[in-house]
């Protein structure tokens, strides 16, 4: 699995998830994705796009994030998983917990309308 | 008559193994002519159910041997994982992360609520000393 980071606007970044989320991939990320995330001062939005498979050891690793990153007052949200993959983050209600948006401007733009 | 037709594969109670079981399950619910989202459910349910055997079925560091079986009968899918653990039941639960929010959202517990909320239906046999759970789905099913 792969990870990647760009920052789309100073206090923005967007990762990028590729490939299976099982227990390989998640083992092969969550070092990085975490220290990604320790970043201060910064929102983020996890590109799902290219995840082909999440089950719940992915999910664990996307909420241990989250919740870092929400103790420290920022956004953490999810963008443009595949119809599988939403169809998990659905049935495990993760999706009322962590934003899921289909479109990268309309999630940067709510994060920006937030900070201000 | 109508013959179901079964594929199956064995596997070490071995978190290493699941990856291998991953690939089978794309492999043959393509050779079985199983729509896409049917293969996506059935590939995470088989990893949930595999990996509930592999980290709590034994109390043992031995070797023990797993069965898993993928099977068609018409519109009627079956999974099948067979081990020769201790006795469990996958008990349908709802999702620990219902009204809950996110800084107080468990970490963990999801994988039993994935099962039964992506099958159309779970059941467990206990015989011969082992625990059988078969998952079903219908192929028609599988558009929701």
């Amino acid at each position: 699995m792969e990870i990647s980071a760009e920052e789309l606007t100073p206090g923005v970044i967007k990762i990028t998830l590729a490939g299976r989320m099982d227990l390989v991939g998640t083992n092969e990320i969550e070092t990085k994705f975490a220290g990604i995330v320790a970043k201060p001062d910064t929102s983020f939005i996890v590109d799902l796009s290219s995840v082909s498979f999440l089950a719940s050891l992915g999910i664990r690793t996307l909420l241990l994030n989250a919740k870092a990153v929400a103790r420290k007052g920022y956004k953490f949200v999810m963008l443009n998983p595949a119809s599988g993959v939403d169809t998990i983050l659905k049935s495990a209600g993760i999706d009322a917990l962590i934003p899921v948006y289909g479109d990268i401007d309309a999630a940067l733009a709510d994060m920006l309308a937030i900070d201000n | 008559m109508n013959v179901p037709i079964s594929y199956s594969i064995r596997l070490r109670n071995d978190r290493a193994e699941l990856q291998r079981v991953g690939i089978w399950i794309n492999k043959t619910g393509e050779q079985l002519g199983l729509p896409v989202n049917l293969i996506y459910k059935l590939d995470v349910c088989a990893d949930e159910a595999l990996m509930n055997v592999i980290d709590y079925a034994y109390d043992d560091d031995e070797s023990h041997e797993i069965d898993v079986r993928l099977s068609r009968l018409g519109q009627l899918i079956n999974l099948e994982v067979e081990d020769d653990g201790k006795e469990f039941i996958a008990t349908c639960e709802p999702s620990p992360l219902d009204g809950v929010a996110l800084e107080d959202a468990p970490i963990g517990g999801l994988g039993l609520h994935l099962i039964h909320s992506l099958m159309d239906e779970c059941r467990q046999v206990r015989r011969d000393g082992k625990n059988l759970l078969i998952l079903s789905a219908t192929i028609d099913g599988s558009t929701r």
